[in-house]
């Protein structure tokens, strides 16, 4: 049987997950992100989304941002939390 | 003799940055804006020892690669500005989130002293902070401090004097190309081009992994959940409940702004017609007693008016800000705004626009993308607002004389509604037009930081309203009192020869005449017709016939260029009613006839054809200079006014057309 691949865009993970930041497909966004400390390989939550899955919020330590959809579409992540799925 | 020196406050957003910069300064602050654009700087003294000290509070940044306007305006001026020295704001409670910005300011190579603020939020969160450790890393001196209870401000202020420059090194020489031989320089050349982000991402790296290593050092936290903040959180964000908590909100700013203003603009109105009679009753009847009571004395009250409401939208908006939900109501809206342009934080000054376009305008300094904040005020003016009401009122009234119920609803209220909802369809649709076709001139990275909920410092939202009162009487106030005086000339004087004529006219059928009151308003209203905005009137007649509207129309469309609501005292001086009368003026209106043809010239649409005329045209001249001093461009004015008033004009023809 074939493997399943968690790794996802960012805007298909659902509310309440843990994910790692594996790559950022956008170098503008990349600096961007880590310009309020969000890095790959740095673990993230799924604090909510609004309607129509944008924005997203998400939580990095005490940190908290919103980024709109198109943007989390470009943010390619790994669900750690799979248990919960 | 006294020593004065100048200071930049620094820091990231949600630093506490501006509780801090009003702590030190008190009210000795001014407003200024950066030469060319709205984005405004606060300037502020204090005195330490015999040295006056100017503060200047800056934009809050992330780091010093910027994204927005602000931000940019923020890192030009700690690169390119004399100053003496850094006040660095960071946030003690999201230390991670201050560091990089610390690390660049540190490499910057300028006296650098630091603010750990917040410390109490810090403290209950169980964060712990070494402070020594921190200082002894990034070599310079720290005070910590919590703007609200002034802890610190007074050692921040003593030690301001005694400030150095670090020896510490943030960035790697081996990162930036070989041509740059310091930071600042290399931070300048990246200002003025965007195409070295791969650098840009190797130094952000670089020191990432740095932030990493001071945070491992200097910040410990136990365990902590903050219970209440994740349940309050999950009702105000609730795909449902959150809108629900939304709508309460918008319903008390609504009532704030729309009902509670309307007290003291009553009382600034009755106070101002009280000055007025005096004057009238005390000076000489001269041009000169004219020009004060019928152009100055209308025009200052046409800017004190709008204070109420200036003041009570923003201290709506300061407290929203303050507790951290106004970022929650952006990310709530922002998924159906985005789809039409706007921004999650459009909602607030659309919904107060309908009470009043100039603070609402004023108010779309939240949002921080330049494309989302310009289609905003483009299409702010379509919401309908009070000044409208006065005119719909009488209108509606001409279309519906008797109150006709629909099961509960009365047929006068459904029309009314029909208004507000035409005019919110058009923002939407324009909004929609306008994010198609105009293009950003840079594309910023939106994101919205979703602080923590505080309640909100008093003090702060002092000066928060305060700022905004002075810069709109300071700024937009003049304009406004020198077009309400030009629109005072036009209407009450024409060509000299005219004016003699109907003088010496008047003149001897007062002496002919028991009633004088009834002739002096036949007085008045062939004064307005014979002025130069009843020639205006006149003139533009060709051009609103196919709207079915004739030339005392067209003279009301004048005057009430100055205010919508103008339109109804025009046409009381025009079909020469008492202005308070609306039911008299109604008949009057409801007889007149086109003297040719004997034909009613308020017919059913006319009256629709008005509505919509009303509803949808640029017809605020206070409305237009707010939106000339918020964008600085004459071009953005012209092309509202044609998209309005063209839409109004378009829309008015067909609906009379068809009726």
């Amino acid at each position: 049987m074939e493997k399943k691949s968690n790794i996802l865009p960012l805007s298909k993970v659902s509310e309440g997950k843990k994910v790692l930041v594996k790559d950022i497909k956008n170098a503008v966004v990349k600096n961007n992100l880590s310009r309020v400390g969000i890095f790959v390989d740095n673990e993230l939550f799924v604090t909510k989304k609004g309607w129509g899955n944008s924005p997203i919020a998400l939580q990095k330590d005490e940190l908290e941002i919103a980024i709109r959809k198109d943007i989390a579409d470009l943010i390619e992540v790994e669900i750690l939390n799979l248990s919960n799925e | 003799m006294s020593d004065s020196k100048k200071f930049l406050l620094v820091g990231c957003p949600n630093s506490g940055k501006t509780t801090l910069f009003n702590a030190l300064t008190g009210l000795h602050q001014k407003t200024a804006n950066y030469s060319g654009v709205t984005i405004e700087k606060y300037i502020g003294h204090f005195k330490i020892q015999n040295t006056l000290i100017e503060l200047i509070d800056l934009p809050g940044i992330y780091s010093l690669y910027p994204d927005s306007d602000d931000e940019y305006l923020s890192v030009n001026e700690i690169l390119n500005s004399n100053y003496d020295g850094v006040v660095l704001v960071l946030s003690a409670e999201q230390l991670h989130k201050s560091l990089l910005l610390a690390l660049q300011v540190v490499d910057l190579k300028k006296p650098l002293i630091v603010a750990l603020n917040m410390i109490d939020e810090a403290e209950k969160k169980k964060i712990e902070i070494n402070i020594s450790k921190l200082s002894e890393l990034l070599n310079t001196q720290i005070i910590p401090t919590n703007a609200r209870t002034h802890q610190g401000i007074n050692e921040l202020k003593k030690q301001i004097l005694n400030i150095n420059i670090s020896s510490s090194v943030f960035y790697d020489k081996n990162i930036l190309p070989e041509n740059f031989n310091n930071y600042s320089n290399w931070i300048n050349y990246v200002l003025q081009s965007d195409k070295h982000s791969e650098i840009i991402e190797k130094d952000l790296n670089y020191k990432n992994q740095l932030v990493q290593y001071i945070a491992s050092r200097c910040v410990s936290q136990k365990n902590f959940i903050q219970k209440n903040k994740i349940k309050i959180d999950y009702y105000l964000t609730h795909k449902i409940y959150g809108f629900v908590f939304l709508l309460l909100t918008l319903l008390l700013v609504f009532q704030m702004v729309f009902f509670i203003a309307e007290f003291p603009m009553e009382w600034i109105e009755s106070s101002m017609n009280f000055f007025s009679e005096k004057l009238q009753s005390i000076l000489p009847p001269t041009q000169w007693t004219d020009l004060i009571i019928n152009g100055i004395v209308p025009g200052i009250t046409g800017v004190v008016m709008f204070i109420p409401q200036i003041a009570l939208l923003f201290l709506m908006i300061g407290i929203l800000e303050e507790s951290g939900y106004m970022a929650r109501i952006s990310f709530l809206m922002d998924s159906i705004f985005s789809r039409f342009g706007l921004s999650g934080k459009s909602l607030i000054p659309l919904v107060s626009g309908v009470a009043c376009a100039v603070p609402s305008i004023l108010s779309t300094r939240t949002i921080t993308n330049t494309k989302e904040k310009l289609i905003t005020i483009l299409v702010l003016p379509f919401m309908s607002c009070s000044a409208r009401l006065p005119v719909y009122t009488l209108l509606i009234s001409l279309i519906f004389p008797e109150n006709q119920y629909y099961g509960f609803f009365n047929i006068k209220g459904l029309a009314l509604l029909g208004l507000y909802l035409l005019g919110m369809i058009m923002a939407l649709i324009y909004a929609f037009l306008f994010h198609r076709f105009i293009q950003p001139q840079k594309k910023n990275f939106f994101f919205i930081e979703l602080p923590s909920y505080k309640i909100p410092y008093w003090k702060n939202l002092i000066f928060i309203v305060w700022n905004k009162v002075k810069v709109f009487v300071g700024d937009a106030g003049k304009i406004i009192l020198a077009v309400s005086i030009i629109l005072w000339y036009l209407s009450s004087h024409s060509f000299p020869d005219v004016e003699k004529k109907l003088y010496e006219k008047y003149s001897v059928l007062q002496k002919q005449v028991a009633n004088t009151d009834s002739l002096n308003v036949l007085y008045k209203t062939e004064l307005l017709e014979n002025s130069y905005a009843g020639k205006l009137g006149k003139t533009i007649e060709p051009l609103i016939h196919p709207l079915g509207y004739d030339w005392k129309i067209g003279i009301a469309l004048v005057t009430s260029f100055a205010a919508r609501e103008v339109f109804v005292g025009t046409m009381a001086t025009l079909y020469s009613a008492n202005d308070d009368d609306v039911s008299t003026l109604r008949e009057r209106i409801q007889s007149a006839k086109y003297p040719d043809t004997h034909q009613p010239v308020f017919t059913l649409a006319t009256n629709v054809s008005l509505l919509i005329y009303y509803a949808l045209a640029m017809q605020c001249i206070s409305t237009m200079v707010i939106v000339y001093r918020e964008l600085r461009s004459v071009k953005w004015v012209i092309i509202q006014f044609l998209i309005m008033t063209g839409t109004a004009y378009l829309l008015a023809f067909i609906s009379y057309s068809l009726i």
